[in-house]
């Protein structure tokens, strides 16, 4: 987001957490299309949408103490990530009570949740292949739950390291940066 | 789920008019001491009672509407605390046990002076144009419904007093200055 719109952000959310209803439009054209591409960045399609629904909900319903002193911009993606995080412990929590995500009901394979997976799996490799080897070699060690080669502490930091890594591979090579 | 944009919007729209009238709840929490004075210590609960709820209406619907009308509203709160508890201390320090004539003049006296400390403020503070005229309507009301719990005391005779003194304490402030530029 640049200067000039982050700065009009500022302005309506200040105007609107004053009262001023005529700032809302501008406000949700502003907001809109920045927490859907925020909430896309961290999770799947579906989840993204509904997560960055409820990022703008909760936005406006706290839009009437919203601290103009306050950047705006930090204070409505501190609600979106949020938002994400409670959606991804949800689907955490999916998983855990083993709700099914790749087998239909009759317990064989949906094939397009298969092909979906085989196609995560795909574009993980992809991305460690553009990392440099031990980077990739300690996410896979990571992965693996092998033994790690040095101590703790080096080895976490090592994984942390590799992963922001990857994350900026996965990003750079699926055109969101 | 995806939905249209005009759906989301009313949708947040929603939300927003919701989160103002919560919003408004911290400032209806001032009133509630207030109330509670008025009731203990006056003596007419059913009429402390009726202008407390008249008082929380006009803070809830000013605080919702916002901008002039909000801050008006915060103003008169502080403009009504004279007339609030002048009335109070002279009944129970200067005339124990009888009757009380002190009572209807504490309540003049704290409304006008109540009144010009809000026309002062309203005159270096608040710009003219459409915004000053809700700003003093609304901290207009709101002080003279908290004079009231206080002059309730006094009876009607003190709260038509008091809101003659917040008046005539505010219109002059407000309109001499304005004559003299």
């Amino acid at each position: 987001m640049d200067r000039a719109r982050r700065e009009a952000l500022q302005g309506d959310l200040a105007r609107l957490a004053d009262g001023d209803r005529d700032a809302f439009h501008p406000v949700f054209v502003c907001l809109w299309p920045l927490l859907r591409g925020f909430a896309s960045r961290y999770l799947p399609a579906g989840d993204a949408e509904d997560a960055a629904q409820e990022a703008l909900v909760k936005v406006f319903a706290r839009a009437a103490v919203f601290d103009a002193r306050r950047d705006a911009l930090h204070w409505t993606l501190g609600i979106a990530a949020y938002e994400i995080k409670t959606v991804r412990r949800r689907r955490q929590r999916r998983r855990e009570d083993g709700e099914p995500c790749v087998e239909t009901g009759d317990g064989r394979a949906d094939p397009e949740a298969l092909a979906m997976a085989r196609e995560r799996e795909q574009a993980v490799e992809a991305a460690l292949a553009l990392l440099e080897p031990t980077d990739a070699a300690t996410l896979r060690a990571y992965a693996a739950g092998d033994p790690p080669p040095l101590s703790g502490a080096t080895f976490r930091k090592r994984v942390q390291r590799a992963l922001a890594r990857l994350r900026l591979a996965w990003r750079i090579d699926h055109g969101r940066q | 789920m995806a939905v249209s944009e005009a759906v989301l919007s009313a949708r947040a729209r929603r939300a927003y008019e919701r989160g103002r009238l919560l919003s408004a709840l911290p400032t209806v929490a001032l009133a509630v001491p207030m109330v509670g004075l008025s009731v203990v210590l006056c003596d007419r609960p059913t009429a402390s009672m009726g202008c407390g709820l008249a008082l929380v209406a006009v803070l809830v619907a000013a605080s919702w509407r916002g901008r002039p009308y909000a801050r008006g509203a915060r103003a008169g709160l502080v403009a009504g605390l004279g007339p609030l508890l002048l009335p109070m201390a002279t009944c129970f320090h200067l005339c124990m046990g009888g009757v009380c004539l002190l009572a209807p003049t504490a309540c003049v006296v704290a409304a006008l002076l109540g009144g010009a400390a809000l026309g002062l403020y309203a005159r270096h503070r608040i710009p003219g144009g459409p915004d000053a005229g809700g700003y003093l309507m609304a901290a207009i009301a709101v002080a003279a419904l908290v004079g009231s719990l206080g002059c309730v005391i006094a009876g009607v005779s003190g709260i038509v007093g008091m809101v003659v003194g917040l008046a005539l304490g505010t219109v002059p402030v407000l309109w001499w200055p304005a004559r003299a530029s």
